[in-house]
């Protein structure tokens, strides 16, 4: 495999050889390593000295399903601490096609260059991309598709990029109507921003495939995977996660109090049935929309949807869980219409939805407008394409917000947004949000639905649960796995290394991939350290240790000592 | 509805024609609850069907 390192400075590209180090990592575990590896940990995070990365997870390209997920991870501006984000679509899987361990990012252009990157399978070029300023994701995807191709992925960034803002995403072009995928977390959009780059272009890898080191133990261990998590009761063809998409947890999460309501003041939502995924696919199909639709070619589990509106015509390439909770029952706002509106305008300005959502929240409280109120609230948003001073305060968090309209009421912990789960009714996502070297974060590891174990509203064992949770999300996002398919992993991880040692003959064991999950962890928490974030800069934000959250009037009372030592039996 | 004994979770879903295994997750008043649980009278029961968060 190789290692494409782009110099923005100098405006150059080379190609290397993976190093030992790097060898048997991929995705988040090679992010983790590089960062700490090659960054000064304290470097501003829009400077010179931070570095963008770019990598398949190790099981990419083979066609496991649901495995082709693209891994980007850089020093965050918002948590300032190591950040790994990943998002769907065609360029995981491409990459690890053409052979590629990551692309690096170093350096950055000249103030007000911008660049798209153009990458075939042994050619890389820079070339000025002055005509896609200001332009949308959208928009520059297509117009990247018209001139490169219309197989080729995309990788951009759309205004919020441009304008640095902290909460800024970098999309990810898939196959047909998945036109929008999104790294969506920690503000790397502004890191690609700070570079320079405007685009990355990648050419379809056509007759590509990757080696494989024990063909037939891959096959079968990848097929089993693949039937498991067909016959998964969530996740098949008649499971929840298929039938509803991700929103099909709407109902339950307001059920037990935990859906983040009018800014986290309340966890349950009167109107929330309106946002239910049961709601979501009645109107989709009444519309002639689609449900059951893929991020990624080949996922069995095909959680999306292609939203349309009343004419049928499509508004957003799908409509998720955490994006109706914090711009939908967050806000006050009750029509799934008007929160795949709002998405739309986030992916195409290149934002988070989950710290917009959380941002605009905070403003509500504000008082820049109520609670519910459908024009006032896109009225705010469109400010953030614009760039104007309010804009530019939504576009760069919720922790931003908050202290500029002296809120102190801020749903964050390491200075990045929560998402779509109250820390007060679901203790064990509170731990997760307070421990994890990723900041507030549900993907890192997320105690929904962890039944008959441990009680959501309770202390009791959520420091374990936690634990446990924090070390299957290192290794899902180290191999370009989805976070869904967690169950035939954790119950057989035997099928997981037998698909690693089908690639690359390792010949692991099941301990050491334990190992090798747990040493991710390690590594972050330890670039996080040198960064010189403490413990403090961890916590669950105070007002939520006092204020009691309705309906159950719960509050995050998870004593510190054990927030403090979730880690001690890492 | 009207229960015209007391009676758990499990008792009350399999009285509703539905599948225990087939249940996710189970809610009393809010507050997740197990098959083995009672019901205590007047509350709001909810069953949902197996769900992972995302």
């Amino acid at each position: 495999m190789k290692l494409l390192r782009v110099d923005m400075g100098r405006l150059e590209v080379r190609w290397e050889p993976v190093s030992p180090v790097f060898e048997q990592l991929g995705g988040r575990a090679l992010i983790a390593k590089l960062l700490l590896e090659e960054i000064p940990p304290t470097c501003d995070v829009l400077g010179p000295h931070n570095k963008l990365i770019f990598t398949p997870g190790l099981l990419a390209g083979g066609g496991v399903t649901t495995a082709g997920r693209l891994s980007v991870g850089g020093k965050s501006p918002l948590t300032g601490g190591v950040k790994e984000a990943n998002g769907g679509g065609t360029a995981g899987d491409t990459l690890a096609k053409l052979g590629f361990k990551a692309i690096v990012v170093e350096g950055q252009a000249q103030r007000g260059e911008w660049y798209v990157l153009h990458v075939t399978g042994d050619s890389a070029s820079l070339l000025p991309a002055g005509d896609l300023m200001g332009l949308g994701t959208y928009a520059t995807s297509d117009r990247l598709q018209e001139r490169y191709g219309a197989d080729s992925t995309v990788i951009s960034i759309g205004q919020a990029g441009e304008y640095l803002m902290y909460g800024a995403s970098i999309a990810i072009t898939g196959d047909r109507d998945q036109r929008s995928n999104h790294a969506a977390r920690g503000g790397l959009g502004a890191v690609m921003g700070s570079k320079g780059l405007k685009a990355i272009v990648i050419d379809k890898p056509l007759g590509k495939s990757i080696p494989l080191a024990d063909a037939d133990l891959f096959r079968t261990a990848s097929r089993t995977f693949a039937q498991k998590l067909i016959n998964d009761p969530k996740l098949g063809t008649q499971g929840s996660q298929h039938l509803y998409g991700t929103a099909s947890i709407v109902g339950a999460v307001n059920e037990i109090g935990a859906l983040p309501t009018e800014n986290f003041s309340r966890g349950s939502f009167e109107p929330a049935t309106e946002l239910r995924g049961e709601h979501l696919r009645e109107l989709v199909l009444e519309r002639e929309g689609k449900v059951g639709t893929r991020c990624m070619p080949g996922c069995v589990i095909a959680c999306r949807n292609l939203y349309v509106d009343d004419d049928g015509k499509p508004i957003v390439g799908t409509l998720q869980y955490e994006t109706i909770a914090l711009m939908g029952a967050n806000l006050g706002l009750n029509s799934l219409d008007d929160v795949a509106r709002l998405n739309y305008m986030c992916n195409d300005f290149g934002l988070d939805t989950i710290e917009t959502g959380a941002a605009l929240g905070v403003a509500l409280e504000a008082g820049l407008a109520k609670f519910g109120d459908t024009e006032s609230i896109f009225a705010l948003l469109k400010q953030v394409g614009e760039g104007t001073i309010i804009g530019r305060v939504l576009g760069n968090g919720v922790v931003t917000t908050g202290r500029v309209l002296g809120i102190r009421r801020i749903p964050a912990a390491l200075g990045q947004a929560m998402p779509g789960y109250d820390p007060r009714s679901l203790k064990g996502n509170g731990v997760t949000y307070a421990t994890s070297p990723q900041g507030a974060d549900h993907t890192a590891g997320n105690a929904f639905g962890a039944r008959k174990e441990v009680n959501p509203l309770g202390v009791q064992g959520q420091r374990e649960l936690s634990l446990k949770l924090q070390i299957i999300a290192a290794m899902l996002d180290a191999t370009g796995l989805c976070l869904f398919a967690r169950p035939p992993v954790i119950a057989d991880p035997q099928l997981m290394v037998d698909m690693i040692n089908g690639i690359y003959g390792w010949g692991w064991t099941k301990e050491d991939l334990d190992r090798f999950n747990r040493q991710v962890l390690r590594t972050e928490l330890e670039f996080n350290r040198r960064a010189g974030i403490t413990a403090a800069d961890y916590r669950i934000p105070e007002y939520m240790r006092e204020e009691p959250l309705a309906p159950h009037n719960a509050i995050f009372d998870v004593p510190d000592s054990d927030l403090d030592s979730v880690f001690e039996t890492l | 509805m009207t229960l015209e004994r007391p009676m758990n979770v499990q008792e009350v879903a399999i009285f509703l024609g539905l599948d225990p295994d087939e249940i996710g997750l189970i809610s009393i008043n809010g507050i997740q609850s197990e098959l083995d649980d009672s019901v205590p009278p007047g509350c709001r029961l909810c069953f949902f069907p197996p769900m992972s968060g995302g």
